[in-house]
């Protein structure tokens, strides 16, 4: 790699509002060659047994290594594996995790098709993770409210609405997210883009 | 629940396996995967399924791109903060690919192969050795080829096919299936648009409204008579 032609280590870190695990995983690179979870926590700026929780994945996946300390006293780790600046979004057993990648997709999508319906937008992000029409519609739907998509082609019976990304609307590679209170959230702005008017849960 | 499932095209299946052989290419191999044909063959769709498959990093070249908003594009699409200098930022590049080994996707390359920022693209190849898909239009192998230092380093060349008659019925079978078209219909659609993907899909739309204003639910080249397809001309101007 690049340490080999002695350059300076590249500077690599994330931009936008940071996930707590997006925050450990940088200061586990900044200090690669050897850390404890006290110090990552510390300019992490979060919670220790966030942290714990975090390296225990990345210790079943092998991203990190054990060099000393016995299990419940210090122990000083270090990185084995960098994947680079984005933090590897893992389960508890270290496993790639793919949750929020169909979103993902769904959004990469919107942007390179340009044109589509909720039915070609399912298809596409279905080759990440299975998923609906209706979740396609949905994510459409919100993303419209939000001012994100505009209606193309408006739909009607034997017809489907066609959508595509409004202009100068694609802010960022990740994707906006719809928040379970009725509000769109934008984690390349960090901001919430579209607020529901009125309280969604009393129609429950 | 039904999930929906993608249409299997050919440009779809051709691209995306050039980019699985690249990816898995041994040790030394060049990584970079062309992609070329003209507009509304289905290179887009492609290019979705691929950058969704292998999780790419995805750009859309502008033809007023100079060298540094090409690398900043790319930057933002990786969410890294850009570095002040452009050697900086190709680093930040070429870093990020290698240790990801996520691919890098770059659609209308035609506006930047004719340019000082081709020279961008080999450097950040060359410092990260990633797999990196070029898609563009016709010209795009011979603008390549006065680029020998790139040019030698493709692994492999991809032209965009036109619409087979396959294609064509897998898409009306998606799109419409509750209308059944017959092979003769769907084979002088192909004739007439000449495998456009794009054209087709207008088409298709345009049989399918037909064929529900007159409650068809079945319809061949006779059926459809002499309503004729949209192919792109400008209708002829009638003799005075």
């Amino acid at each position: 790699m690049a340490g080999g032609r002695g350059r300076k280590p590249i500077h690599l870190e994330m931009r936008g509002n940071k996930s707590n695990r997006q925050r450990i995983w940088e200061a586990i690179r900044a200090e690669r060659d050897g850390f404890q979870v006290a110090d990552v926590a510390h300019r992490a700026k979060t919670d220790i047994t966030v942290v714990n929780t975090y390296v225990q994945s990345l210790l079943r996946g092998e991203y990190v290594e054990l060099i000393s300390g016995a299990p419940y006293k210090t122990q000083t780790l270090r990185l084995i594996k960098d994947v680079g600046a984005e933090a590897p979004s893992l389960t508890k057993e270290g496993k790639p995790s793919n949750s929020g990648k169909g979103t993902e997709a769904m959004w990469r999508t919107l942007r390179i098709l340009g044109e589509l319906d909720a039915h070609e937008l399912a298809a596409q992000a279905s080759t990440v993770t299975p998923t609906t029409p209706s979740t396609a519609a949905s994510y459409l739907l919100w993303l419209k409210k939000a001012g994100y998509v505009i209606e193309v082609l408006a739909g009607k019976p034997g017809r489907k609405a066609r959508y595509s990304l409004a202009p100068g609307k694609y802010t960022g590679p990740r994707p906006p997210m719809i928040q379970k209170i009725g509000q769109v959230f934008d984690p390349n702005l960090s901001k919430v883009v579209f607020r529901q008017p009125e309280p969604a849960e009393i129609e429950l | 629940m039904s999930v929906s499932k993608i249409v299997p095209l050919t440009n779809v299946g051709l691209l995306s396996a050039a980019i699985e052989r690249a990816h898995a290419r041994p040790l030394g191999l060049p990584g970079l995967v062309v992609m070329y044909g003209a507009s509304g063959l289905g290179k887009s769709v492609g290019a979705a399924f691929a950058a969704n498959l292998h999780r790419a990093y995805y750009v859309e070249c502008r033809d007023t791109w100079s060298k540094k908003a090409f690398l900043q594009a790319i930057l933002r699409e990786m969410s890294i903060a850009p570095g002040q200098t452009l050697s900086v930022m190709v680093d930040q590049v070429a870093e990020q690919l290698s240790r990801s080994g996520r691919p890098l996707l770059i659609d209308d390359v035609q506006y930047l192969l004719e340019k000082a920022v081709a020279n961008v693209l080999t450097d950040i190849y060359n410092a990260s050795q990633g797999t990196i898909v070029l898609i563009g239009e016709e010209r795009v192998p011979s603008s390549l080829a006065k680029l020998e230092r790139l040019h030698n380093r493709v692994l492999e060349w991809v032209p965009a096919q036109p619409a087979t008659q396959d294609d064509l019925r897998n898409l009306a079978k998606a799109s419409y299936p509750a209308l059944h078209f017959a092979d003769d219909l769907l084979e002088d659609l192909r004739h007439q648009v000449r495998g456009c993907l794009r054209r087709v899909a207008v088409n298709l739309y345009k049989v399918y409204s037909e064929a529900q204003a007159l409650g068809l639910d079945s319809i061949d080249l006779a059926g459809w008579g002499k309503r004729g397809w949209f192919t792109g001309e400008a209708p002829v101007r009638r003799g005075a």
